[in-house]
């Protein structure tokens, strides 16, 4: 036995023969695999085997044929272990483009860690904003599950593709999911191979990547399939080509109004109508200029269901007939373009003053709420909150409102009591964009005058509100919150909860400016 | 004093002890003002009540110097989210925590040493040859076992494996050698999977050698023998080992269930001896040993069990945790993969039953420099297989599972790692990076 170790200790000290074959193993296995009782003669032929190998297994002179094949066994394996790391690594290293990264510091690494986990998480945008604006990369142990988690949440993938350039555009695109956050763009039948083997969600994710980095090759990735795809992942994957839109996409989307699925051909009607050249936009502006007529202080409407609109994604018949008018009305004012109706008032305000006189005014303004969301039109934005008021419908439509608008119509609530349902809430609670100082001015002015601690628990908009200002105002403006919010915990058991919650967000948002390090100037993260 | 060492316990630290995403998640909503009495630090701990229900609250505490967190719940994870809670509270609500005397309850973290007499050589010896007739009982059952496979064939074998692997077991544990008992059950794992065969012969011949070098104990040194019956699973011999005081450095920590048993290997490296110590602790429950968190750096007194390659040891005194930033003063010997390959087969051809390797793979040169060249430690996804390589390759194993995290390392910078090595594949257990170490569960999760 001692003889037999020796000659293994040997071995483990020389290095195993440069291309020896390591097969040696497999070939004792193969009479392992068989036992004694049915070898009747077989043995390996160790011939070939390297001489320090061969003085192994000639020192081992056991008898008995079992006790030879368990002794082979050790050396063999022994000796393939070893054989193993022998082979020289034939790859090449991949070589790393030049960069002076800045990192982060290592607090700001934290709080990016902290967010990532799942703490915080709406602050991420800003804390990837901020390193950006200030030239800082994130340390690579953060940059997988920076990527991962862009990877589900689409909104976030350009400021992380911009952040990780150049050294985290290579690790993205060594990962067939992470190809978002690099510039090299796969090559189209790489691309194809991912697309035919993908599931429906992964397709669904590359098509929005592919949308933002070259939208031909997503057009043809999902022409390629289409025909064999079910409609629900069909109306699925038309979703991402609202990145991007243009009128490249028409005929693809023309081709998409003759599937026989309505939800598909309403998505597509839905994606052209956003583009008001679109000849989907031109049909539906020439079918409402030929159904809707005024007399300058009414619109009537002389509604001619023509079955083809049916392929444009108008639901024509909707349960009885007041509703299959109301469904189509709405329809077709959605899809229409809003210069369309130019012609029949010199305003917007003075085209809706004509709606509320008209008897199907209800669906014409809900058609004309999804018309000014597509196509994104400030005037019939304001126009319509001006006409309505914020209502469940209108409030979508704050968003499209400038700052200054906004700050205009706060000063006219400000005098309104911080009651349920205050106006100047429900408007800035859907504004989603940055705030400014006035608009925090405003919040922090209401709620000192207005004794809102000491009456009630603060509504839904008024907390949603609040949250906004503390997630979307200029951090150097909150400083009054944290009197509101410790004033706030002495109150009731609602406003101590929200004083919580909101203080700890603010707290974890002056922690990443602290984390910073580095001079920002005023506006420049928006 | 208090608030200086807490900044250094970092969330990364926490994480260090091994806790998932989700058990940090849970404990960080626990960091409400609302739920929180009684608060109250000292210069090296801190404590308060956790309010559970009208009449009911738990006694959480967290300790400095060594860092540990206890609480009076009863959840079989350590720690528990409450004391966690308490240090997030901490974190965000520093102010709140006044400086009072400490509360009946609160007790200091006593680190369990190992407390039994030496004994010489001899001693040992004696002890060991009391069990041998017991052991040769045993083995000569294995060599018969392992006969039998090779007059039978794998192919039979494997139909009935289940069974005989674990009368065989049972056997090896009645005869007082549970470390081969266990090994043997492993066995039934290299069965489930695809690639059985080479792997199956491979251990088999690996039993038998230990059953011959058994049989010719008598010609072997103290040392040897003590490698070979700690492959039994003999620990008689380890009070008759060689004492190290020193400042340690906790490398990394692997914690491995075998069925309810968990094993927890802390591995150490001494500053002044350059010696790497590698620390067992075995339990039912899932004890964290907070104190022994990776990055963690102390003065302490290790007793090694003797060996041709001394690396098991036991903790004889802990004198004092130490700031491993202000006070450590060198690092690890960082080795390319084929020098250290060379000292695993050096130790190989020692203690043929070797079963984690420490390796610390990076270049030779000073670890904190950030260069990268082509022989620099580097990690890649090659025919859907991870290695690292630096001309020479090593496989990842297939537990380790935050090979993008080290994919990105590596295009940054020279890859510094340190892990246990199999013979087969290599598990990171920390990186090594401007002078920290960072364990390698603390990489964030892939959601």
């Amino acid at each position: 036995m001692l003889r037999v170790w020796s000659s293994i200790a040997k071995l483990l000290r020389l290095w195993p023969r440069a291309g020896e074959s390591m097969s040696y193993l497999s070939e004792l296995s193969s009479l392992t695999l068989l036992g004694t009782e049915h070898l009747e003669g077989l043995k390996l032929d160790i011939s070939q085997f390297s001489p320090s190998l061969r003085e192994a297994l000639a020192n081992f002179q056991e008898e008995n044929p079992e006790k030879r094949l368990l002794a082979m066994s050790a050396i063999l394996g022994f000796y393939q272990d070893l054989a193993a790391l022998e082979s020289p690594f034939p790859f090449k290293t991949s070589p790393l483009e030049s960069t002076q990264a800045r990192y982060c510091t290592p607090e700001m690494g934290e709080l990016i860690g902290i967010m990532l986990d799942g703490y915080q998480h709406e602050l991420l945008p800003e804390a990837l904003r901020l390193l950006i604006a200030t030239g800082q990369s994130l340390p690579p142990l953060l940059l997988p599950p920076l990527l991962q988690k862009a990877y589900r949440l689409s909104d976030l993938r350009p400021l992380v593709k911009e952040l990780l350039e150049p050294m985290g555009g290579q690790l993205a695109a060594e990962n067939a999911y992470w190809g978002y956050g690099s510039s090299h763009l796969k090559t189209y039948p790489a691309l194809k191979s991912l697309w035919d083997k993908e599931t429906s969600s992964a397709k669904r994710q590359l098509l929005a990547q592919l949308r933002q980095q070259h939208s031909p090759y997503a057009l043809s990735l999902l022409e390629s399939t289409w025909d064999n795809e079910n409609h629900s992942s069909r109306t699925w994957y038309l979703r991402p080509l609202e990145i991007n839109l243009s009128l490249d996409d028409e005929p693809f989307l023309e081709r998409a109004l003759d599937d026989r699925h309505l939800s598909i051909r309403q998505k597509a009607a839905e994606l052209l109508s956003m583009l008001q050249e679109s000849r989907l936009s031109q049909r539906m502006g020439k079918a409402l200029r030929e159904m809707l007529n005024s007399d300058g202080d009414r619109l009537y409407l002389e509604l001619e269901l023509n079955p083809t609109l049916n392929r444009d994604g108008i639901i024509l018949k909707a349960g009885d007939e007041t509703r299959a008018k109301a469904t189509a009305i709405e329809d077709i004012f959605a899809a229409s373009p809003l210069n369309t109706l130019d012609g029949y008032a010199p305003s917007p305000s003075a085209f809706l003053s004509l709606v509320h006189e008209s008897s199907d005014g209800e669906a014409m303004l809900k058609g004309l709420n999804k018309a000014v969301l597509r196509q994104k039109d400030e005037l019939w934005a304001r126009a319509m909150i001006d006409s309505l008021g914020l209502t469940v419908l209108t409030t979508k439509l704050v968003n499209l409102l400038s700052s200054e608008d906004i700050e205009i119509r706060l000063a006219l609530y400000l005098d309104a009591p911080l009651g349920k349902e205050h106006p100047g809430m429900r408007m800035l609670q859907s504004w989603t964009k940055p705030w400014t100082e006035v608009m925090v001015g405003g919040v922090v002015g209401m709620l000192e005058h207005s004794q809102a601690l000491a009456q009630e628990n603060p509504d839904f908009n008024l907390r949603q509100a609040l949250k906004q200002a503390i997630k979307l105002a200029p951090i150097h403006s909150l400083s009054p919150f944290h009197n509101i919010f410790s004033q706030a915990e002495q109150a009731g058991l609602v406003w101590q909860s929200l004083a919580y919650s909101l203080g700890s967000m603010l707290k974890f948002r002056e922690k990443i400016y602290l984390a910073l390090n580095a001079p920002l100037s005023k506006g420049e993260v928006t | 004093m208090m608030n200086t060492a807490l900044e250094h316990q970092s969330s990364g630290q926490l994480l260090c002890l091994g806790l998932n995403d989700y058990s940090l998640r849970s404990a960080r909503s626990l960091a409400n003002p609302q739920k929180w009495q009684g608060l109250g630090r000292n210069d090296h701990a801190l404590w308060a009540y956790y309010h559970l229900a009208a009449d009911k609250s738990l006694e959480v505490s967290l300790s400095l110097m060594p860092f540990s967190l206890s609480c009076s719940c009863k959840s079989p994870t350590q720690p528990c989210q409450h004391s966690l809670g308490l240090f997030y509270f901490y974190q965000q609500y520093p102010e709140a925590f006044e400086k009072a005397e400490s509360p009946p309850w609160f007790q200091e973290t006593e680190i369990q040493t190992f407390k039994h007499k030496a004994l010489t050589e001899v001693e040992v010896e004696a002890l060991w040859q009391a069990k041998e007739g017991i052991w040769q009982k045993g083995l000569e059952d294995l060599e018969r076992w392992l006969c039998d496979i090779m007059r039978m064939g794998l192919a039979r074998f494997k139909d009935k494996a289940s069974l005989s692997i674990q009368q065989m077991a049972d056997r090896l544990s009645e005869s007082h050698a549970a470390e081969l008992a266990k090994d043997l059950k492993q066995m039934t794992g290299i069965l489930a999977g695809e690639q059985w065969l080479e792997p199956l012969t491979q251990r088999l011949g690996r039993l038998y050698l230990l059953s011959q070098a058994f049989k010719n104990r008598a010609a072997l040194s103290f040392a040897a023998k003590a490698d070979l019956y700690s492959a039994l699973g003999d620990s008689s011999h380890k009070v008759a080992g060689k004492v190290i005081e020193d400042n340690w450095l906790v490398m990394g920590r692997n914690l491995e269930a075998q069925q309810q048993l968990k094993e927890l290997r802390i591995w150490l490296w001494g500053e002044k001896s350059q010696q790497t110590a590698l620390l067992i602790k075995r339990s039912y429950k899932e004890e964290k040993e907070s104190h022994w968190s990776t990055g963690a750096f102390f003065k302490a007194s290790l007793l090694f069990y003797p060996s041709q390659v001394p690396l098991k040891a036991e903790l004889l005194s802990f004198d004092a945790q130490v700031d491993s930033r202000a006070n450590r003063l060198s690092y690890p010997n960082f080795q390319g993969i084929a020098e250290a390959h060379q000292s695993y087969r050096q130790t190989l051809a020692k203690i043929p039953w070797l079963k984690a390797w420490p390796l610390y793979l990076g270049q030779t040169s000073n670890p904190n420099a950030l260069a990268r060249s082509e022989s620099s430690l580097n990690c890649q996804l090659i025919d859907k297989n991870w290695l690292i390589h630096d001309g020479l390759s090593l496989k990842l194993n297939g537990k380790f599972k935050n090979f993008w995290h080290l994919r990105a390392l590596s295009l940054h910078k020279s890859l510094w790692l340190f892990g246990e090595y199999d013979g087969k594949s290599f598990y990171p257990l920390s990186s090594y990076a401007s002078g920290l170490v960072v364990d390698s569960k603390a990489f964030k999760a892939l959601a």
